[in-house]
Parts: C-alpha cells; sequence; structure tokens
C-alpha cells in the first residue's frame, strides 16, 4: 500500500540478477520510489540524471563488484548513503568496508523485508539534513 | 672388535664385504709385490753376511719369492674375499717359517732380525691393515727370536742387548697401534650407531610429515571446495531471497482476494453495489498479472536451487571404500555446471563430451579432479577467455582435456607442477596442492595425469584413465 506520507525516499536499486529487483520492487513499491539499474555503469548514470536518497547495491555484480560502485558514488555523491547487499558471509572486505564508513550497512541475503525497512529508513533519516541544506 | 659397522640386511653386508675384498686384494697384491722384490734382494746380503749360508738360502730366497709372485699373480681378479685372506695367511705364515729355519743360523743376528722385521713393518705400516700386520710381527719376532736363543745358547751379550731392545720397542709400537685402532674402531662403531639414531628419527620424521601432508591434503580438499561453497552459498541466496521475499506480497494479494470472496459469498444482494465498488478498488489484473510474475520468479527460483541441489549431489559422491561403476561424463558435467554459475562476462566455461563407457572409479575424488583443472583453468583466464573440457574414448582409455586461453605455464614451473605446495598463486587463493592432489588421485585410477607440452597458447592438462575390464 501506498505510504501517505508526503514524499516516497528514493531508492536506487542495483543489481544484476533481475530477479532480485523485481522481488525488491515488488516488497517496497509502496514504501519507496525505486530506480532500479543492472549494473554499476547504469547506476552512476541513473545517480548522475538525479538526487537519490540511498543507494542499495548488490556486493557481487560482474565487472565493477559492489564496493567499488559504492567507492564511485562516494566520490561522485557524498551525500548518498551506500547500503551493500551479500549473499557471501561476512567478507572481510565488506566488514572493512563499513568500518571505515564507505558503505553505511551490510545486509545479507536473503533479506528480511522488515529488517531491510529499517536500514534504508535509518539510511534515509541520515541523508534528510544533507538533503534539505 | 670388528670393523664392520653395524649393518642391516643382505644388500648392506653384500656391499661392505665386496668393499673390502676390493680393498684387501689390493694390499695384499702391494705386499706380496713388496716380498718377491724384497726376499731376492736379500739374497745379495745373504753373499755379504753369511757367504757360508748362501747356498740353503738362495734356495729358501728362492721358494719365498716364487711364493709372492705366485701368489701375487693368484690374487689378480679374486671374487672371494675369504680367499684372498687365506692366501695373505699362507705367505705371512710362509715367510715366518723361513725366517725360523734361517734365523738361528746366522751369525749376525741382530742384522737379520731387523732386516726381517722390515719385511713385515715397511709394507704394513704403509696399509691400512698395519695394527694385524704389527701385531702378528710382534707375535713372529717373539717366537723367532724364542727359537734362535734355545738353539743358539752360546750368544754374545751384545747379541741379547739388540734383540731385547729391539722386541720391547716392537711390542710398545705394536701395542699403541692396536690402542689407536681399537679408538678409532670404537669412533666408527658410535658414529654407526649416532647415525643409525639419526635414522631413525629421520624415519619418524617422515612418518610425521606423511601424516601431516595427509591432513593437509584432506584440508586442499576443504579449501577447493570451501571455495566453490561459498559461490553457491551466494548462488543459492539469491533464489532463496527471491523466495523469501515474494512469499509477503502474494499473501497479501490472496488476502484482499479472499476478503472480496467472502463478502461476495454472503450473497446479500442490497450489498452488490458496495461488493462491485470493493470489487472494482481491487483492480483485480494487476493483482493477478503481479501474483503470475511473483509465482513465475519463486518457480525460476526454486529449479534454480534444485538445480544447484541436483549438480551438487552429483559432485559430492561419498568417498566409498570400494570402487564403483561411474559415467566420467556425469561428474564432469556436475561440476563445470557448478563452476560455471559466477563467470565474468568475458569468461566462458564450455563442455564437450562424447559418450563413455562406465569406468571403475571414486567418482567423488575424480570430481575433485576436475575441480581442481576447472578452477585453475578459470583462474588463468581470469575476466577474459574460454576454458574447455571435453571427453573422448582412446581405444583402452577415456582421455579428458582441459584447455584455457590463458597465459600458459612458465617453462621454468613445468617441472614443478605436481609438486606439493608448489603454487604460483597469491596466498590464500591456493596452497599448491590441488595440482598434487589430483595427480595421486588419478594415479590411484592407474591412469595418467600430464601437461601437454605442444599446446601453444595457455595450457591443456590430459587426464587418461583406463576402461577396466569389468
Amino acid at each position: 500500500m501506498e505510504t501517505p506520507d508526503r514524499v516516497r525516499p528514493k531508492v536506487l536499486l542495483v543489481d544484476d540478477d533481475a530477479a532480485n529487483l523485481r522481488t525488491f520492487e515488488r516488497a517496497f513499491r509502496g514504501e519507496f520510489e525505486i530506480a532500479s539499474a543492472r549494473s554499476g555503469e547504469a547506476a552512476l548514470a541513473l545517480l548522475a540524471g538525479g538526487p537519490y536518497d540511498v543507494a542499495l547495491i548488490d556486493y557481487s555484480m560482474p565487472g565493477m563488484d559492489g564496493l567499488q560502485l559504492a567507492d564511485r558514488i562516494a566520490r561522485a555523491h557524498p551525500d548518498v548513503p551506500r547500503i551493500v547487499v551479500t549473499g557471501y558471509g561476512d567478507l572481510p572486505e565488506l566488514l572493512a568496508a563499513e568500518e571505515r564508513g564507505l558503505v553505511l550497512a551490510v545486509v545479507m541475503k536473503p533479506w528480511d523485508r522488515s529488517e531491510l525497512r529499517r536500514t534504508v529508513g535509518r539510511a534515509v533519516r541520515l541523508r534528510a539534513p544533507a538533503a534539505r541544506s | 672388535v670388528t670393523g664392520e659397522p653395524v649393518l642391516r640386511g643382505r644388500r648392506a653386508r653384500l656391499a661392505w664385504e665386496a668393499d673390502c675384498l676390493e680393498r684387501e686384494r689390493r694390499e695384499a697384491r702391494i705386499v706380496l709385490a713388496f716380498g718377491g722384490v724384497l726376499i731376492p734382494a736379500w739374497a745379495l746380503f745373504d753373499l755379504l753376511l753369511e757367504p757360508q749360508l748362501a747356498r740353503p738360502f738362495a734356495l729358501l730366497r728362492t721358494v719365498g719369492t716364487a711364493a709372492c709372485w705366485g701368489a701375487f699373480v693368484a690374487l689378480r681378479g679374486e671374487r672371494s674375499l675369504a680367499r684372498v685372506r687365506a692366501v695373505v695367511g699362507g705367505a705371512v705364515a710362509l715367510a715366518g717359517a723361513t725366517i725360523a729355519v734361517m734365523l738361528p743360523a746366522v751369525r749376525n743376528f741382530s742384522a737379520y732380525l731387523f732386516g726381517f722385521s722390515l719385511c713385515f713393518w715397511a709394507p704394513g705400516a704403509l696399509l691400512s691393515w698395519r695394527v694385524r700386520h704389527a701385531l702378528g710381527l710382534s707375535a713372529w719376532l717373539l717366537a723367532v727370536a724364542a727359537a734362535a736363543f734355545a738353539l743358539w745358547p752360546g750368544r754374545g751379550l751384545a747379541d741379547l742387548v739388540t734383540a731385547g731392545f729391539y722386541l720391547a720397542s716392537a711390542a710398545v709400537v705394536s701395542t699403541g697401534m692396536t690402542f689407536a685402532h681399537r679408538r678409532a674402531m670404537y669412533r666408527a662403531f658410535e658414529a654407526s650407531h649416532l647415525l643409525e639414531r639419526r635414522n631413525a628419527e629421520l624415519e619418524r620424521a617422515l612418518e610425521r610429515l606423511g601424516d601431516a601432508q595427509a591432513r593437509l591434503v584432506s584440508s586442499e580438499k576443504l579449501s577447493a571446495v570451501g571455495r566453490l561453497l561459498a559461490g553457491l552459498s551466494h548462488e543459492i541466496n539469491n533464489p532463496l531471497n527471491v523466495l523469501h521475499n515474494n512469499v509477503e506480497p502474494l499473501r497479501e494479494h490472496l488476502a484482499r482476494l479472499v476478503d472480496a470472496a467472502r463478502v461476495a459469498g454472503a450473497g446479500d444482494p442490497a450489498e452488490l453495489a458496495a461488493l462491485r465498488a470493493r470489487w472494482a478498488e481491487l483492480d483485480l489484473d494487476w493483482i493477478t498479472a503481479d501474483s503470475l510474475d511473483a509465482i513465475d520468479a519463486s518457480r525460476v527460483a526454486v529449479d534454480r536451487i534444485r538445480q544447484i541441489q541436483r549438480d551438487l549431489r552429483v559432485f559430492v559422491r561419498g568417498d566409498a571404500p570400494e570402487m564403483v561403476l561411474a559415467d566420467v561424463n556425469e561428474g564432469i558435467r556436475a561440476t563445470a555446471a557448478l563452476l560455471a554459475r559466477r563467470l565474468p562476462d568475458g569468461a566462458a566455461l564450455s563442455v564437450d563430451l562424447s559418450p563413455l563407457p562406465p569406468i571403475r572409479c571414486h567418482p567423488g575424488q575424480l570430481n575433485q579432479v576436475w575441480h581442481n583443472l576447472l578452477q585453475n583453468g578459470l583462474d588463468a583466464i581470469g575476466e577474459r577467455g574460454a576454458v574447455t573440457v571435453s571427453s573422448r574414448l582412446a581405444g583402452d582409455r577415456i582421455e579428458v582435456a582441459v584447455v584455457d586461453t590463458g597465459p600458459g605455464i612458465a617453462p621454468e614451473h613445468r617441472a614443478r607442477l605436481f609438486e606439493p605446495f608448489f603454487t604460483t598463486k597469491d596466498v590464500g587463493k591456493g596452497t599448491g596442492l590441488g595440482l598434487a592432489t589430483s595427480y595421486q588421485i588419478v594415479q590411484r585410477h592407474g591412469g595418467a595425469f600430464a601437461l601437454d607440452p605442444t599446446h601453444a597458447g595457455g595450457a591443456r592438462f590430459v587426464v587418461e584413465l583406463p576402461v577396466a575390464a569389468t
């Protein structure tokens, strides 16, 4: 169901797996405004076209992986919080990226709807003061 | 105390005896040649010192010389250590007997005593068996001197002093040499025992190393399979995510439909207008399309998980102690399917299999070989290139070839390919046991495993397995 809020947060979703994109859209279409990209390059192109409240990135993608994309976004759009979604266990490079603030959170696949909603919500709230200024 | 080190086994004893034979024969012949020259030379001294005895002495010396040279010739190429020793013993006995006959008759006793002893001392001191020689000499000198004094009581004091001094010094020197020799022998004995102990320690260390290697080999299997499983876990998590997160929207759709159906079921005609409004609000087309989409996505996800499970089941065939009849192609196909799931865009893994007869094998172990070869190929090509695995029947052997378009194996690495712990991969990427383990597995199957040296561009590994008569 549509959230009665004034504006729905804009989420940039990046995953090379179409089924995963559709699943996310189906789960959150009522709560977020979702733009999806199948690769890092496509995501950067979308980001260049307009502001987003949060980027939700799959870690394992051919070509540019999730961390590389997060790094590019951090340089080009430092105010867009990055969340990485991964099917791998506790990859040390992901934990390190979270520790040094490159990504806000690392979410394990299969994700839980309510938990992911909370994480995205936290990212949006972080972004909000920056967006207003 | 014998000079022989502590030996084990027939081969060691034979080698030692061959070594003794060689040495003792050579030394015996030197001594005999020495005697063969020295004895006739003494005939000159006989003429000078004891002219009245020259004739009988000449006969003895001729016999002695002939015996020396005869034995010298006889020992050439002698293969029996016992005969060499017998000949030497005989020659020494003959020399002693000759001296015993001659010495009591001479006037220049001390000169002869000294001269005869030289015959023993000179060659004996030169050679390694000088101790035995010195002992033999002193025994002979004592016997001869005793005989001489017994038979010739009218000797002067000067002769007595000379003989006494000579015998005493010979006894001291030979005793000293005996001690020195015994010490040397003891050291050799000690050294051989030390060596034996070290050997035992080394054997134990080797055993431990073998155990460690066996453990490492199983850990190599774990690390290779672990890497595969990490990739598969990701592969399973994607469809699992689809399944997990499509259930909730489907449940919501169903709840709305059921709700509407209940109202309709109540069947109150007065409510018909309200029901229609509610129905219209439902947007049935959208719910249907969305539900079907979610169901399709879930079905695809289930199929993906089932396929992974099917491949895994073929890949992880339990390592039963007995070999079983199996189709090698099945394992190759499953292994390739498991590895092909997460490849970079530019990388390809293709499978080209010809029908094969089933062979007796450990399918799980062979899959480890295919996995290793394919993973190595994929590591070699990196982001761009192709790995091809093919199988065919070549006579009574099955031939499986894995070819990659990577940089190939550097010539300096080729000889060490199957060496345990040899790796060119980064730390953490490879244990250096993959190929070594695979090699052992193929050997256990009576097969052959080699890098094709003629293949140009990339690496081509060929595994040959016998089609056993069943």
